[in-house]
C-alpha cells in the first residue's frame, strides 16, 4: 500500500542544515525572484515580458547569458506562445517555469486549464496587475482572481522574502502535488520596491529543491507516453476532473510539509493563514497581497489604544485554507474581507466569497463585511485602514446584516 | 510617525539619479543592520520628466507600503522643479528640505515660503559633481549633503556602500571621485535650521 | 499487425469501368476489433483513481484500430496499371498504402478514410474511387452502426 500521507508524498529535504548560509541583502522583489529562480537552475524557462514583471526576466536572461544557469531560454512572441512552450517542456520531462502579469496572464488563460488538466508541475510567478480596461500598469490582484478557478495552486506573497520563499517552496510542491503553481507578488509594491530580505545559500536551495524525475515524459524513450488525451461525451472528462479536485485538495497539506521543511531550513515559517492579534479580537479584517502589512501596522496602533482588532493574511490561496481561516477567525463578532480585485455581479469580493463559504461551512454566522481596496495600484492609506475597523465596531454593536448588498469601495467618493 | 521611522522623498528629473540615490541611502541603511524601503513612482518614462522616488529607513522591520505623505525629509536634485513641482507637499513641521543649488538656503526658503520650523540647506551638487565625476549627475554628491543635514545613515557607511558598490565595476579614478563628491558635499552644505 | 489487403485483382476489373452489379471485391479479414464503443465502455467502468494522472496514459496507436470504418469511397486498386512510382504512399495521409521492397502491394483498408488523394495524384489511373457501399456483402461495422444502403433500381 503506497503511503499517501503528505509527508511520504513529499519526500523528506536533503538539505545539510549544518552548512545553511543566509545572507541580507537589499534588492527589489523581481530580483529577489529571478536569484531564485537561478538558485533552482529551472531546466527551460519560456517567457515573454510585461510590466511589471519584466526586470525578473531580464534579469535571469542575463544569468543565462553568462553561463550560470543551464536554463534553455526560450524568448517566444507572446504570453500564450509563452505557456505553449512551458507546457511542451514540462511534458517533455523538464523543470520548466515561466513569468508573466495582467494581460499576459490573461492571453494564456485557455493554457491554464490545460497545464493543470495535464498535471505538469509548472511553476509560474504572477507579478500581480490591473487588467484591462481601462489600462493600468500598476498592483491589484484581478489578474490573478481571474486564474483562480484554473486549478492551479496559488501563493500570494505579502513582501519580497515571502516571494522569495514562496518561489522555493513552490518547486517542490508542484512536483509532490503534479498540478502547476504560481506564486504571486504585487506589482511595483512588492516588484519595485528595494526591500531588505535573506536569501540562502546556492547549494542549499539546490538540495532542498533536489532533482525533477518525473513518472511519465515525453522523452522517456523506452515506454512511449501519450499527453494531450481527448475524453469525449461520457463519464471519462468528468472523472479526470474528479482526479484534479481530488489532487488540489490533497495539496493543503502537501503545500504545508514543504513550508514547514523550508521553515526548518531557513527560520522562517510558513503558515496557510497568517493572524495577528486575534487571539482576543472582536473586529478583524481578512486581506491577502502588501497591503496586509498595513493592516498590521492599523491593528498595532489601535491595539495601543485598548481596541480588540486583528488581522487575518492569506497566503495559500488556492486550494483555499477554509478549515484554518474558520479557525483564525471563529471568536470574532465582526469581519471585514478587504479584496484588490472585483468579482464582478457576485454578492461580494472573490475572497469574501470564499471566506463567506468557509465561515458557512464552519458554522460560523457573524456579519460579514466585503471592500474593494487599492484598485489599480490606489493607495492603501492607514486611515482607510481604521475606518474599516471603525465602521466594524458599528456592524459589531448595531447588526444591520450580515452581508452588505454590494461591496463598498475604499477611499473613491 | 514613530520616532525610529524617517520617511524622504526625492525630487528629479530622470536621468539624474535619483532612483539610484534613493538605494545607496538604503542599502547604507543595510550596512547599519536596519531597515528600508526605497521606490520609485512609475509614470511615463522619458530623459528629463520629473519624478519622484521615496525611501524609508527605520530601525524596526516597515510592514508597511502606502505612498509617503508626510516626509520627514524632501530632497531636490534639480531646482527647476521649484517652479513647477510643489516639492514641499505634505512636509513635516519639523522636517528638513536639501536642494542641489547655488543659492543660499535663505533664498530658497523665501522662494519656497517654508515656515521657521524647517530646516532648509543647499549645495551645489551640479558643481561638485562637475569638478570631481566630470558630469552634472548630482546624485552621489547630494546624499553626502543629505546625512550632513539629517543622518539618517551615517556618512562612512555612505562611502562604504559606494566603495562596494563600485568597486567591482569601475577604475580606482572613478571611485574616488564619487567618493569626493560625497565628502565634498557634506562639508559644503549649509543650512538654516 | 493487419495482414495488407489488396483491391481488385489485375483480372477482375479495369479502373474507371464500373464493376458489375454482383461483382464486389471482398472485404479483407481483420484481426483489429472495431473500436469505437469499446473503448468509451472500458474507461466507463474505471474508476476515478484507475486513470493515470492527467490522463498521460500508455501510447495509443491507430495501428490497433479501425480507423477506417467510416469511409464512403474507397480506392480500387488495379495493379496492371501500376507503375509502382509511390506517389500514391507519398501523399496518402493515413499511411494506407502498403509497401515491400519499393513496390506497392496494396491498400490497407483497415486505415484508408477515402480521401481520395491517392487517386487524384495517379497518373497512370491505376487508383479509381468506388463508392463503399459498392464494395462489400455486408457492412463493417454492424447494423446498429451504419445504415443499410440501399441501391437504386
Amino acid at each position: 500500500m503506497t503511503d499517501t500521507t503528505p509527508t511520504a508524498v513529499v519526500g523528506a529535504a536533503a538539505v545539510d542544515l549544518s552548512a545553511v548560509e543566509q545572507r541580507t541583502i537589499a534588492s527589489t522583489g523581481n530580483l529577489f525572484v529571478a536569484e531564485a529562480f537561478r538558485q533552482i537552475d529551472p531546466d527551460a524557462v519560456c517567457a515573454y515580458p510585461i510590466t511589471p514583471q519584466t526586470t525578473i526576466v531580464e534579469e535571469f536572461a542575463k544569468f543565462v547569458a553568462n553561463g550560470r544557469v543551464h536554463t534553455e531560454y526560450v524568448t517566444v512572441e507572446s504570453e500564450h506562445s509563452a505557456m505553449s512552450a512551458t507546457i511542451g517542456a514540462s511534458a517533455a520531462g523538464g523543470r520548466a517555469f515561466t513569468v508573466t502579469s495582467s494581460q499576459g496572464l490573461a492571453l494564456m488563460w485557455e493554457e491554464l486549464h490545460i497545464a493543470s488538466g495535464l498535471r505538469l508541475p509548472i511553476v509560474m510567478i504572477n507579478a500581480n496587475r490591473a487588467i484591462s480596461a481601462p489600462i493600468n500598469i500598476h498592483g491589484d490582484h484581478s489578474d490573478v482572481m481571474g486564474a483562480r478557478d484554473s486549478g492551479w495552486i496559488i501563493l500570494m506573497a505579502e513582501n519580497a522574502q515571502e516571494a522569495y520563499d514562496n518561489t522555493i517552496i513552490a518547486t517542490r510542491v508542484a512536483e509532490a502535488a503534479r498540478l502547476p503553481v504560481m506564486p504571486t507578488l504585487d506589482g511595483f509594491i512588492t516588484t519595485h520596491s528595494i526591500a531588505r530580505g535573506q536569501v540562502a545559500d546556492d547549494a542549499t536551495v539546490k538540495a532542498f529543491v533536489g532533482e525533477y524525475v518525473p513518472d511519465d515524459s515525453l522523452l522517456r524513450s523506452t515506454s512511449p507516453v501519450m499527453v494531450g488525451a481527448f475524453a469525449n461525451l461520457g463519464p471519462t472528462y468528468m472523472k479526470v476532473k474528479k482526479a484534479e479536485r481530488d489532487a488540489i485538495d490533497a495539496s493543503l497539506p502537501i503545500i504545508g510539509e514543504v513550508g514547514a521543511q523550508w521553515a526548518s531550513v531557513i527560520g522562517r515559517d510558513y503558515g496557510h493563514v497568517e493572524s495577528y492579534g486575534v487571539d482576543d479580537a472582536d473586529l478583524v479584517v481578512v486581506i491577502m497581497g502588501s497591503a496586509a502589512g498595513n493592516v498590521r501596522a492599523v491593528v498595532r496602533r489601535l491595539r495601543e489604544q485598548g481596541q480588540r482588532v486583528g488581522v487575518v493574511k492569506v497566503r495559500t490561496y488556492r486550494p483555499f485554507p477554509a478549515a484554518d481561516l474558520a479557525a483564525a477567525v471563529s471568536g470574532a463578532r465582526a469581519i471585514a474581507v478587504l479584496d484588490r480585485a472585483e468579482s464582478f455581479g457576485a454578492p461580494a469580493g472573490p475572497l469574501a466569497l470564499d471566506t463567506l463559504a468557509a465561515l458557512y461551512g464552519a458554522g460560523i454566522q457573524v456579519p460579514v463585511r466585503s471592500y474593494l481596496y487599492g484598485l489599480g495600484g490606489a493607495d492603501v492609506r492607514l486611515d482607510l485602514v481604521e475606518q474599516v475597523y471603525a465602521d466594524l465596531a458599528d456592524v459589531a454593536d448595531d447588526g444591520d446584516g450580515l452581508l452588505n448588498p454590494t461591496p463598498r469601495y475604499l477611499g473613491i467618493r | 510617525m514613530s520616532a525610529e521611522l524617517t520617511e524622504i522623498r526625492w525630487h528629479a528629473r530622470a536621468g539624474q539619479g535619483a532612483v539610484t540615490a534613493a538605494k545607496l541611502v538604503a542599502e547604507a541603511a543595510l550596512r547599519e543592520d536596519r531597515y528600508f524601503q526605497a521606490m520609485p513612482e512609475y509614470g511615463p518614462e522619458r530623459m528629463g520628466a520629473p519624478l519622484k522616488a521615496f525611501t524609508r529607513i527605520s530601525d524596526a522591520p516597515i510592514e508597511i507600503s502606502n505612498n509617503i505623505e508626510h516626509p520627514d525629509i524632501v530632497v531636490v536634485l534639480d531646482d527647476t522643479l521649484l517652479d513647477s513641482v510643489d516639492v514641499t507637499e505634505g512636509l513635516a513641521a519639523d522636517g528638513a528640505v536639501v536642494v542641489n543649488s547655488p543659492s543660499a538656503p535663505a533664498a530658497i526658503r523665501a522662494q519656497l515660503g517654508l515656515g521657521a520650523g524647517v530646516a532648509v540647506a543647499t549645495v551645489d551638487a551640479s558643481a561638485i559633481a562637475l569638478d570631481t565625476i566630470k558630469r552634472d549627475i548630482p546624485n552621489t554628491p547630494i546624499v553626502g549633503a543629505l546625512v550632513s543635514v539629517r543622518p539618517v545613515v551615517a556618512l562612512d557607511s555612505v562611502l562604504a556602500q559606494l566603495q562596494a558598490t563600485f568597486g567591482k565595476k569601475f577604475a580606482r579614478e572613478i571611485i574616488d571621485a564619487n567618493l569626493d563628491s560625497v565628502r565634498r558635499a557634506y562639508q559644503e552644505v549649509v543650512y538654516d535650521a | 499487425m493487419p495482414e495488407n489487403n489488396t483491391g481488385v485483382q489485375g483480372a477482375q476489373g479495369a479502373s474507371g469501368a464500373s464493376a458489375a452489379p454482383g461483382a464486389r471485391p471482398c472485404i479483407p479479414t481483420t484481426t483489429i476489433p472495431v473500436d469505437f464503443r469499446d473503448a468509451t465502455a472500458r474507461f466507463g467502468d474505471w474508476d476515478v483513481a484507475d486513470f493515470p494522472v492527467g490522463m498521460a496514459g500508455v501510447a495509443g496507436n491507430s495501428v490497433d484500430y479501425v480507423t477506417g470504418g467510416w469511409r464512403s469511397m474507397r480506392p480500387v486498386w488495379d495493379a496492371d496499371k501500376c507503375k509502382h512510382c509511390l506517389l500514391c504512399w507519398v501523399n496518402c495521409p493515413d499511411s494506407s498504402i502498403t509497401v515491400a521492397d519499393e513496390q506497392m502491394t496494396g491498400i490497407d483498408y483497415d486505415h484508408c478514410k477515402g480521401c481520395g488523394i491517392c487517386a487524384v495524384e495517379c497518373r497512370f489511373d491505376a487508383l479509381d474511387m468506388r463508392p463503399e457501399h459498392e464494395c462489400h456483402d455486408e457492412p463493417v461495422l454492424d447494423a446498429a452502426a451504419e445504415p443499410e444502403i440501399t441501391q437504386g433500381a
